[in-house]
């Protein structure tokens, strides 16, 4: 019994109190972490603002400071405006699609119980699937002569449409890959958010008579998946700026087609020209904070109780 | 006595079929193209460059398309190297993130909170940001076109991080207190304690990782030049780029050959992948 | 007159476990009636194929008179309060108490986001609304609180926001799904005189679901008991003290609980426990065994060593303020523990270790058959009796 009591009085004496071993385990732990952080996110980020006020050239001799010079020309070049342009038309396609999508396939997902399974397979799929491979499979499910697609509409007396060559036709196709590659996720994300909706609250709906299904949408559902959506909304808009895959096996960046991370890449790793590159880098990415943040702050009112 | 019985009311039953009806088209857009890859890759080249709708190939073509798809590229070669990268991301990821995580959701050391917001501002910073400055680096040390230039930028998950602290922070702490008194270190604590009852959430972030660099093509097109190193997506752009129209039908096999086993991961593990997603509480 | 709710016939199963079995009940206005039981007994599924949250596979409801079996949860005039109050964490104690109003007297369209700002009507019932929420929140105390959202209330807080919100709509008929159990034990004392209160102030009829018979005995005007998805006995509390009808209701009502002792009926019908005959008689009953109920402040404890009396050792002897318990091992073969409770005055004479006799009324013992059910008893001059 006295032994017992001792034991951890007795233990403690030799080794180092709580809080300085915790200390140590801490730092400890997280040294990899950090070491990473530092060296493969923030390091290049310094690097990627000093390269973006430059004129650094992969073979160049010289380096030279051009302060905003890069800047001042992208926002000049029709080029890179055609890829903001397109990208932010890509975004506004994307971005409510896939959140109202995604939220409507989960919503009718939920109520399922022995097709779920099937379901949600079904609508997944496409995310776990190599999107290069599937750009390959869209190309031909839309190609003018031989796709299905072209077929049908043939078949009900359209005319043919050029999906992929027409401009206008671009992005909006673009978009509509992007939705299906990207739905799935969404829906298993409002899945997860429906799961966690307490019964009580749609019980208490009902006996209050907003048993409806709209009543019951925006009296219970709603509110309660407002984290969720919030969450869905800035990975669905930061996926969105990202749009990069289906450009590069469907028009390799043809025009009419540019975006931004196409550009980047060209820029960069085709014609080495770097410090543009870098500047083209930092403006995506003052793009996608500002979303993600803009986002993030309209739905956070909402969302704390 | 006899029972009186409800009948199944008619808006119940509408509600129903409408539902399934939304489902079954959207389920319908969603399958197409895998169908469409399927079929066309079992079809003769003259039957497809006919365009018909016809969704049942006329003669049977399997064996010459997926043969000639694995003849003119080194598809097995591919997906051996997303083995050995995915793997290797994983594995790496896993044992930087869950320490960092766990002590960022229980342990207090100086420079918690910096980190954390760090983390944070990390998950807005996707690899197309650091890409550049990174493969300048690579390329000074002559490290290009290797399995390591492929998986460096990985190592670091910050979106693990924050997902392990999220499920971590769950744990009781009086179970933590009392592995202490028992003279548990820390890293005991974490390794036998912590970890099992996570496993749920580590599977499931096993699965968007794996998922994310098997399919990534931004990365290995730019640091990888030789086919050797060259993981599927890769493989496949170079695959699609040196065939024409008209042997579509290798084209597709050769997509269906590289989408085939993540497919696969995704049937055998859903239910798991969805409890896990359920379990780290993402909203 | 009418009775406020009648139950005919309900039965219920979930796929092919039956939960509720022929629910027969009536109660009148103004009751407050408690429906207790063991967890997992039905009591949540009654109240919910009352509330209409649930449909009964068979048997009707009437509320007021009105076979209510086709009506929707809002058409049947009721409300119903939460174990966890299920109150809406987005809006605040007055959003949350306003809303069945909201619903009742404004259409869809004025309800929605943005459009509802078209309606030249909305502001004036928004107003008398608003006029309304104010007197039940001064019945219940909580106007400082209006403003607040759940998650800035405390639990008995919430669980008056939550009786606002049941109250506003001015129901007949109140349905509770243990709203007290989520509370401290003070709070809930509290909060059991406050529902008391509030019940004979509103004189509507009340529906308690309960697994606490403290609560049940206390604040009730009649208690039903489930068990095994059957109604057991339905009753005042004191009938169901006094004459319970089966073992179960015997064992669950009361605290601490009653004692049961095995015995066993003679062929001549009298109640024998262990070799002595108890004054009890069963005018023609069968041999066999039965078990014996006996109150813990029906038991009397004997120093004075009758050889004629079983016996019991003293364990343990426990302060329950104005009473005191005494843990006893019944002596013999047997290992049944005994508990029993005397006033506090009396403990002088019991220590622990020590062997005393037992004894009893007849006329306080219950009798049970092997299947539980009460048996009628009538008594005779007995030793163990007399010796009482
Ligand atoms: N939706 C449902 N589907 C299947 N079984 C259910 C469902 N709801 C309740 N049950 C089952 O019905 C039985 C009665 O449940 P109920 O919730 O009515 O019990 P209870 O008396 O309220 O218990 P407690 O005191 O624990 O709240 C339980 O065995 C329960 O598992
Ligand atoms: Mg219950």
């Amino acid at each position: 019994m006295t032994t017992l009591a001792l034991a951890p009085a007795v233990g403690r004496v030799p080794r180092r109190s709580r809080p300085v071993r915790e200390w140590l385990a801490g730092t400890l732990f997280v040294v990899p972490a950090t070491m990473l952080l530092l060296a493969i996110i923030l390091a290049p980020l310094l690097c990627l603002l000093i390269l973006s006020l430059t004129d650094y050239e992969i073979g160049a001799m010289q380096i030279r400071w051009l302060g905003l010079g890069n800047f001042e020309k992208a926002l000049s070049d029709p080029v890179f405006r055609r890829a903001m342009g397109n990208t932010l038309l890509y975004v506004a396609l994307v971005l409510p699609g896939g959140v109202i999508l995604g939220l409507l396939v989960a919503l009718l997902v939920h109520g399922r119980t022995r097709s779920r399974a099937f379901y949600e397979v079904a609508y997944f799929l496409p995310v776990t699937a190599t999107l290069i491979a599937m750009a390959a499979v869209w190309q031909f499910l839309l190609h003018p002569k031989l796709g299905p697609v072209n077929g049908l509409l043939k078949a009900a007396g359209f005319p043919e449409m050029a999906f992929i060559s027409e401009p206008s036709l671009l992005i909006p196709t673009l978009a509509v890959i992007g939705l299906w590659n990207l739905i799935g996720f969404n829906m298993i994300l409002f899945l997860a958010g429906l799961t966690a909706i307490p019964r009580d609250l749609y019980d208490a709906a009902e006996i209050d008579g907003a048993g409806g299904p709209i009543d019951r949408f925006l009296t219970v559902t709603w509110p309660q998946l407002a984290p969720t959506t919030m969450f869905v909304a800035v990975t669905t808009s930061i996926t969105a700026f990202k749009v990069f895959d289906t450009v590069a096996v469907l028009t390799r960046g043809r025009d009419g087609s540019e975006v931004l991370l196409y550009a980047i890449y060209l820029e960069g790793f085709q014609y080495f020209k770097i410090g543009y590159s870098a500047a083209l880098t930092v403006i995506f990415l003052a793009f996608m904070l500002a979303f993600s943040v803009f986002q993030a702050f309209q739905l956070d009112r909402r969302v704390h109780y | 006595m006899k029972a009186a019985r409800f009948p199944l009311p008619t808006g119940r039953l509408l509600r129903f079929a409408g539902a399934h009806a939304v489902l079954l088209v959207g389920a319908a857009f969603m399958l197409l193209p895998f169908i469409w890859m399927l079929l066309t890759a079992i079809r003769a080249p003259d039957e497809i460059l006919t365009g018909g709708l016809n969704p049942i190939p006329r003669s049977f073509h399997a064996v010459e398309n997926f043969s000639a798809a694995l003849q003119q590229a080194p598809l097995l070669r591919f997906m051996v190297n997303g083995v050995i990268i995915c793997g290797g991301i994983l594995i790496i990821q896993l044992i930087v993130a869950i320490p960092a995580a766990y002590a960022l959701a229980k342990l207090r050391f100086p420079g918690r909170g910096l980190l954390f917001a760090a983390v944070i501002g990390g998950l807005c910073i996707p690899i197309q940001v650091p890409a550049l400055p990174i493969y300048l680096a690579l390329a000074e040390f002559g490290l290009l076109d290797s399995y390591f230039a492929m998986m460096v930028p990985f190592f670091l998950s910050v979106f693990a991080i924050f997902l392990f602290r999220q499920t971590f922070r769950g744990f009781p702490d009086e179970i933590l207190q009392a592995a202490r008194v028992d003279g548990l270190g820390e890293f005991e604590i974490l390794w036998r304690i912590v970890v099992p009852s996570a496993l749920p959430a580590i599977a499931a972030f096993s699965i968007f990782s794996i998922v994310a660099h098997w399919n990534d093509l931004y990365w290995p097109m730019i640091v990888i030049q030789r086919m050797d190193y060259a993981p599927p997506p890769l493989g496949m752009l170079f695959f699609a780029n040196s065939e024409t129209g008209a042997s579509y039908g290798v084209l597709m096999a050769g997509a269906t050959i590289i989408t085939a086993p993540l497919v696969l991961v995704f049937l055998l593990a859903r239910r798991r992948f969805v409890q896990g997603i359920t379990m780290t509480g993402i909203k | 007159m009418e009775h406020s709710l009648e139950l005919a016939q309900i039965s219920k199963a979930f796929g092919k476990t039956g939960v509720l079995s022929e629910i027969d009940l009536a109660v009148q206005p103004g009751e407050f009636l408690s429906l207790v039981g063991p967890s997992g007994c039905g009591k949540s599924t009654l109240l919910r194929i009352i509330s209409g949250l649930e449909r009964q596979d068979a048997g009707q409801v009437r509320i007021a008179g009105r076979t209510v079996d086709a009506l929707s949860p809002r058409a049947r005039n009721i409300a119903m309060v939460f174990q966890n109050y299920a109150l809406y964490p987005h809006m605040s104690a007055a959003e949350n108490i306003a809303l069945p109003l909201m619903v009742d007297r404004l259409s869809l369209f004025e309800r929605l986001p943005l459009i509802r700002h078209l309606s030249p009507r909305r502001k004036r019932i928004e107003a008398a609304i608003s006029g309304e929420i104010g007197k039940v929140a001064e019945a219940l105390q909580i106007e400082p609180l209006l403003a607040r959202k759940p998650g800035q209330l405390s639990g008995g807080q919430r669980q008056r926001v939550a009786l606002a919100r049941a109250m506003v709509r001015q129901p007949s008929l109140f349905l509770m799904d243990e709203p007290l159990s989520n509370l401290d034990a003070q709070l809930r004392v509290h909060m059991r005189d406050e529902l008391t209160d509030l019940h004979r102030r509103l004189g509507a009829t009340f529906i308690y679901v309960t697994h606490d018979q403290i609560e049940a005995m206390t604040m009730s005007t009649r208690i039903a008991m489930l068990d095994g998805g059957r109604l057991a006995q339905i009753g005042s509390p004191a009938d169901l003290y006094e004459r319970p009808a089966s073992l179960t209701v015997a064992r669950f009502i009361g605290s601490p609980a009653i004692n049961v002792l095995p015995a066993r009926l003679d062929p001549q019908g009298h109640v024998i426990l262990g070799t002595l005959p108890t004054g009890l008689v069963v005018p023609d009953g069968m041999a066999g065994p039965v078990s014996l109920g006996l109150r813990p402040e029906h038991i009397r404890l004997h120093a004075a060593c009758d050889r004629a009396m079983p016996m019991a050792t003293l364990r343990r002897s426990e302060h329950h303020g104005a009473d005191r318990l005494l843990h006893l091992d019944l002596a013999e073969d047997r290992q049944t523990g005994l508990i029993v409770r005397i006033p506090q005055d009396e403990t002088g004479q019991f220590q622990p270790g020590e062997t005393y006799g037992i004894g009893f009324a007849p006329e306080k013992a219950h009798l049970f058959d092997a299947s539980g059910l009460r048996m009628a008893t009538r008594t005779v001059p007995a030793r163990i009796g007399a010796a009482a």
